[in-house]
């Protein structure tokens, strides 16, 4: 049995079921409805309203053509976006979409970093951090500092709710005409508060109870088979068990599956760069140290991709006496070796789009 | 799709693990049944209760993929399927998805991962479907009171089948008792299962290639 | 219905190793002495990943040829191509990410479905990622 028409078929993107043709037809049918409503309501709007003899209107009211231009200008985008959808194939959209991302708008030059090394990701980030010992700052890895905002913006928003609703409910109180039901109703808010105070108040002591992390590093990019002088600097009134910096590489690959979002680890290099063991860290003092971090050769650069990429970080793990197990990671990039002189030389200019046969 | 070099194994490509998610996502993997059941049999399972059923099952155990397989056969039964996969915390069903899904011509709306959904939004979606004559077909965990369809179980046999589809094209140094233990270990979750098998080729084929590097290097 | 005859995709360096920067160059064209009608064939130079995630793809050289009525296209010659290839992503066995390059021919004939061929490459020397770190 031939499949029906289908006005809305769709799942997950890009998927569909069914008849693609029939449902291709639909959306092109609506595509033409919209472009149609629009110029019909683009016309009344000039021959009856604007344009109108014995009307006169100031020059905001031209800007109602808005209105129906908007159903014009998607219609007929969506018209062409599906032509070229169901005509091309998905290497020639992608080619023409890699064409469009390399054209330069005028006053913008061009991304060195990411238009001469695609999919790896820009460095911006670390190059912009100036340090103090050495050429760079490593921007450490947000993740305890985005806790702690969190927190904070929850805790301030949902105490500051509860505490005008108690302010009501006080002031009620005193006047004799307090509302029990909603007095009850505000109880579990004002225990969820109370809650995210203690979740802050643990989460700035811990993040500060472990004092402050510094890494820099002499040279940005990182290229494989090189060496790099990096230097520590660890504050805190600190008794420390042990402390290492270790340089590692980790492959993430993300996949929705089902109902779920799935995102795998692993780690592909761990190396040890410094370790030290049973020190102390003076009040209002810090541990400093300058270490070397090899990059090995033959590994891969940094990736980044939608759904996978390749990380390269410096972690720096210890334990400190009364505090448990901290770990902070550091991004690091990798990029790949230039292209030798000899495979320079053989170049061609790349890509060309729509040619004949060689 | 053909390679028309054979460099597997030497460089890579989709084809160095069978078990990567472009060989076993839904749709990628045909469902495996189990003998005397077929695609054809649920659909017409599936019409005798007025197109409502469910397919149960836990974590990983082929919900999905049976809903793909089961697509083309249920629109070749003359249906309009409107399809939507919840994810996680998805307690409602898009805006106009279900008024949409109804306006078509003798719809079946499947929707994947319904104990996703509040108990009104699902009172609501199986009222509406009643009320627009619509079939109904979703998948759960656990049954929630539709007309049982299939239940989707991956015993041993079954995980068989699927390692012997997967490498039948794309070898694979996994044995026969490494599928065994992955079943032992995952159970009925084939996507563990599967991701566990990724891990063991893996794991054998860089031992393989660091055996035979040292092999080379191995004076004479 | 004429069936698709087997497809030629061939690079023309043996080893299929590449550097960055390095030209890469083969052909491709149909078997067989029986001319066969396409409407195009689209020849694109890209890299795809594999593994655990969703695949990530993007192309780097894409060339469309089109029969024409001044110009006919016919498989049965070599066609040939050209790019230099950039200098990332490079290829890469890891453990749950691998980043592959090919070569890959869509042929769009005039009667039956397209066909799609691939030789895959290596670019660069990055080592396998190991079993277990």
């Amino acid at each position: 049995m031939a499949p029906r028409l289908r006005l809305f078929v769709k799942k997950r993107g890009q998927r569909r079921t069914g008849s693609r043709w029939y449902g291709t037809l639909a959306v092109a049918a609506l595509d033409l409805a919209l472009v149609a409503i629009g110029a019909a309501g683009l016309y009344w709007l000039l021959a009856h309203v604007l344009l109108a003899e014995k009307e006169t209107y100031g020059w905001f009211a031209w800007a109602a053509i808005v209105i129906p231009i908007a159903p014009i200008g998607y219609g007929v985008t969506d018209l062409i976006v599906l032509v070229w959808r169901n005509l091309a194939s998905t290497e020639r959209r992608a080619a023409a979409v890699q064409m469009a991302t390399d054209w330069e708008l005028p006053g913008m030059g061009p991304h060195a970093a990411r238009t001469s090394l695609p999919a790896v990701p820009p460095i911006d980030e670390v190059v912009d951090s100036a340090g103090v010992r050495l050429a760079y700052r490593l921007p450490s890895d947000a993740a305890s500092g985005q806790m702690s905002f969190a927190l904070t913006f929850v805790s301030v928003i949902w105490n500051t709710l509860v505490a005008g609703f108690v302010v009501s409910l006080v002031r009620d109180y005193y006047q004799g005409e307090l509302n029990w039901r909603l007095a009850w109703l505000v109880v579990p808010f004002a225990l969820a508060g109370a809650w995210s105070v203690f979740a802050l108040v643990r989460q700035i002591l811990l993040t500060a109870g472990t004092g402050t992390t510094l890494l820099e590093i002499a040279e940005h990019p990182l290229y494989p088979g090189q060496k790099y002088e990096a230097f520590l600097s660890q504050t805190g009134r600190l008794q420390v068990r042990w402390f290492q910096v270790q340089l590692v590489c980790e492959e993430r690959a993300t996949y929705p599956q089902g109902t779920d979002t799935r995102t795998d680890t692993a780690i592909v290099h761990r190396e040890t760069v410094f370790s030290e063991r049973k020190f102390e860290i003076p009040p209002g003092g810090a541990f400093e140290t300058h270490f070397t971090v090899a990059v090995p050769t033959g590994v891969m650069h940094s990736f980044s991709a939608a759904h996978n990429a390749v990380s390269w970080m410096l972690v720096v793990r210890g334990r400190m006496a009364r505090w448990p197990e901290f770990e902070r990671h550091f991004p690091l990039y990798v990029f790949p070796l230039p292209a030798t002189p000899v495979a320079a030389a053989t170049a061609i200019s790349p890509r060309r789009i729509e040619q004949g046969s060689v | 799709m053909t390679q028309s070099n054979d460099m597997n194994g030497r460089f890579p490509s989709r084809h160095a693990n069978p078990f990567a998610t472009c060989w076993t996502r839904p749709g990628a993997l045909p469902f495996q049944f189990p003998t005397g059941v077929s695609a054809e049999q649920l659909v017409v399972q599936l019409a005798a209760t007025n197109w409502r059923g469910e397919i149960v099952g836990p974590h990983g155990s082929g919900k999905s993929t049976l809903v793909e397989t089961l697509k083309p056969h249920l629109a070749a039964a003359g249906r309009s399927l409107a399809c939507i996969t919840l994810r996680e915390g998805q307690r409602r069903l898009p805006t106009d998805f279900v008024r949409k899904s109804l306006a078509s011509a003798r719809p079946l709306l499947i929707v994947d991962g319904y104990e996703q959904l509040s108990w009104l939004s699902r009172i609501l979606l199986t009222w509406r479907c009643r009320r627009g004559a619509a079939g109904l077909l979703v998948t759960s965990h656990t049954p929630i009171g539709h007309p049982l369809l299939y239940r989707t179980r991956a015993n041993l046999q079954l995980v068989e089948q699927l390692v012997s589809t997967l490498t039948a094209s794309n070898s694979s140094p996994v044995s026969a008792a490494d599928v065994v233990a992955s079943h032992a270990c995952h159970g009925s979750n084939l996507r563990e299962l599967l991701f566990a098998l990724y891990d063991r080729h893996e794991a054998l084929t860089a031992a393989e290639g660091a055996t035979a590097r040292t092999a080379a290097a191995a004076p004479a | 219905m004429i069936e698709a005859p087997p497809i030629t995709l061939k690079l023309d360096s043996a080893a299929g190793e590449y550097q960055p920067g390095q030209r890469l160059s083969g052909h491709f064209m149909a078997e067989g002495a029986v001319p066969w009608m396409v409407r195009s064939a689209e020849l694109s130079i890209l890299w795809y990943t594999a593994g655990k995630g969703d695949e990530d793809f993007a192309v780097h050289h894409f060339e469309r040829f089109v029969d024409e009525p001044g110009r006919p296209l016919d498989l049965r010659l070599p066609h040939r191509f050209a790019t230099a290839l950039p200098a990332s992503p490079l290829s890469y066995d890891g453990r749950i990410v691998k980043v592959c390059w090919c070569a890959r021919l869509r042929i769009y004939p005039q009667q039956g479905p397209e066909t799609l061929t691939e030789a895959v490459f290596r670019l660069g020397d990055v080592s396998a990622a190991p079993a277990e770190a």
